[in-house]
């Protein structure tokens, strides 16, 4: 579904990632993890449209989408997550959903997606005339990830949904991730916590400074020794070799 | 005397507040001062003058043809100096800079093509206003609070029920955000220009109806309608309602104790205490939502 071949970005003269190569099937859920800094949400934001790459092909659905910008990905079914979540803080979480399906106009599905979107966070019923910059980070995260469903995608990309989540309240939202992935959508996510993000995905890039390192099926990266060293806190160094 | 100053200051306010809540609209979207907003109302009034006096269009049709005109001014504005400068990544400063010299040329433009000289849109004799409350109101008078008050009821129907409305809220809320719900950013620039410039167009219209039009009456405008944006909360669509009419308020009350001359220092003055005491404006102190 999503083929990235030599990706670099650079900042200015700052190369932030240099030839990445990541491909994702559809169905599948992926992690990126890797240090601060590594350049795991720069991957994230290429992808998505919001940083032009210096060079590198992103090939999603059969097209290469370099030089796309991110609304007209996201009619393609391409959405992001981004950090921090940016939703709309003096809107209220209905307005939220609503625009979450701007790119559609089908008005009774967009009604009965939204049901949907309570029936996967209940909260959000409870809180639907609340302005959303009242909510808690945990629910904020939520309407984050609800909003981006209502537009449909067909692959959603999440920039470390947990962030800033009690421990409960990530596991939660993880869950969440996983019942929307067995409904069709395909997920690549950026995840600090590496326990979490291997029990909840398919396959990870493990990343190093500016490039990754190694990959592999979630299940057998548990059990890497390389993992296991970001596992026990101490300093990731990538294989010099 | 005293309810006579309040009506004034009401009247000046509802123009005050039209500029102010269109330079606002744009402001949200583009987050830089759109300073050229101030000759697009110039413009709007010199449109009327031109259809009305000179081609002879019957106010009815010459009304909506201004509008437009000067609705299109606006995006021109953008089109040809913002937008270029906003692809190239420019930082507010130099679009603030710009936005100065695109006023500059079109008012030079207007005095170009119309002369220094005062004109005037008003025909006929001057009536007799209306008394009310110790007070006179005339016709114009009337027209521009109920048209001020319609069009700010139409705005706000506008940005809260339409789709387009809410994108427009969303992006001044978080740009971000609405480019990965799929809202083009430069087509929501498009809209409030357009609808902003419309504002400006209008309250141009209106002013000329009431006083004489020259070509450099958009600088005292801009001037006006931004410091009610200040005072509102700057971004904020209430805030710019509420600052048109505390601003035009103050000015008028400012006179019932100070030389009539002084009045433009007023709004300086009380620009002046709000940037140092109250740099977000008073409306997000009575409001919760932050000036949004
Ligand atoms: N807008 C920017 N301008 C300049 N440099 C940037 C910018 N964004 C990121 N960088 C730099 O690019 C590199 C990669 O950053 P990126 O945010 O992609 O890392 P990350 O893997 O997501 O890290 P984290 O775990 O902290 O989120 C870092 O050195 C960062 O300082
Ligand atoms: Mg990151």
């Amino acid at each position: 579904m999503l083929n990235v071949n030599g990706l670099t970005v650079k900042y200015g003269s700052v190369v932030a990632l240099e030839g990445a190569n990541l491909r994702i099937d559809a169905g599948e859920v992926v992690a990126l993890l890797g240090p601060n800094g590594a350049g795991k949400s720069t991957a994230l934001k290429a992808i998505a449209g919001l940083v032009v790459p210096a060079s590198g092909e992103i090939v999603f659905d059969g097209r290469n989408i370099v030089g796309y910008k991110t609304h007209e990905l996201v009619r393609m079914g391409l959405v992001l997550v981004p950090e921090r979540r940016h939703i709309f803080p003096s809107m209220t979480v209905l307005e939220n959903l609503e625009l979450g399906a701007y790119i559609r106009s089908d008005k009774r599905s967009i009604r009965r997606d939204i049901e949907r979107v309570f029936a996967l966070f209940p909260v959000l019923r409870e809180k639907k005339n609340h302005r959303a910059g009242t909510l808690s980070g945990g629910q904020q995260q939520m309407l984050a990830i609800g909003r981006a469903l209502m537009s449909k995608p067909k692959m959603l990309l999440l920039d470390e949904p947990s962030v800033g989540l009690s421990p409960n309240y990530v596991e939660a939202v993880f869950e969440k991730i996983r019942e929307i992935n067995r409904q069709g959508t395909t997920i690549l996510f950026v995840e600090q916590n590496v326990r979490i993000a291997l029990e909840y995905s398919d396959r990870a890039y493990v990343f190093g400074i500016g490039r990754i390192e190694f990959e592999g099926p979630s299940k057998e990266l548990l059990k890497d020794k390389r993992v296991r060293n970001i596992f026990t806190g101490e300093d990731f160094t990538p294989d010099q070799k | 005397m005293l309810n006579q100053l309040l009506l004034n200051g009401i009247i000046a306010g509802s123009i005050y507040a039209l500029i102010a809540i269109g330079f606002t609209i744009i402001y949200r979207t583009v987050r830089f001062f759109h300073l050229a907003h101030g000759a697009v109302y110039t413009a709007g009034a010199y449109a009327a003058y031109t259809l009305i006096k000179l081609l002879k269009v019957s106010p009815i049709l010459a009304v909506p043809i201004a509008v437009l005109l000067s609705a299109l001014l606006g995006v021109v504005i953008d089109l040809l100096v913002y937008r270029p400068l906003r692809k190239e990544g420019a930082s507010d400063l130099v679009l603030l800079l710009a936005s100065f010299g695109a006023f500059i040329f079109v008012q030079n433009l207007i005095q170009l093509i119309y002369g220094a000289q005062i004109l005037t849109l008003r025909s006929g004799e001057v009536k007799e206003g209306h008394h009310i409350f110790g007070a006179v109101i005339t016709d114009v008078q009337i027209l521009i609070l109920l048209v001020s008050l319609f069009l700010m009821l139409v705005l706000w129907l506008f940005i809260h029920k339409t789709k387009i409305g809410k994108a427009m809220r969303a992006v001044a809320d978080d740009p971000l955000g609405a480019s990965v719900v799929g809202i083009d950013p430069e087509r929501i620039i498009f809209v409030a220009f357009l609808v902003g410039s419309a504002l400006a167009g209008i309250a141009g219209m209106l002013i000329s109806l009431e006083t004489n039009i020259e070509p450099t009456m958009g600088f005292t405008a801009i001037l006006k309608g931004m410091i009610a944006a200040i005072i509102g909360g700057i971004g904020s669509i209430p805030g710019s309602v509420f600052g048109g009419f505390f601003l035009g308020l103050a000015e008028n009350l400012g006179i019932w104790k100070i030389p009539s001359g002084w009045k433009d220092a007023i709004s300086f003055v009380i620009l002046i205490i709000f940037l140092l005491f109250r740099p977000s404006g008073i409306w997000s102190a009575l409001y919760d939502r932050g000036g949004k």
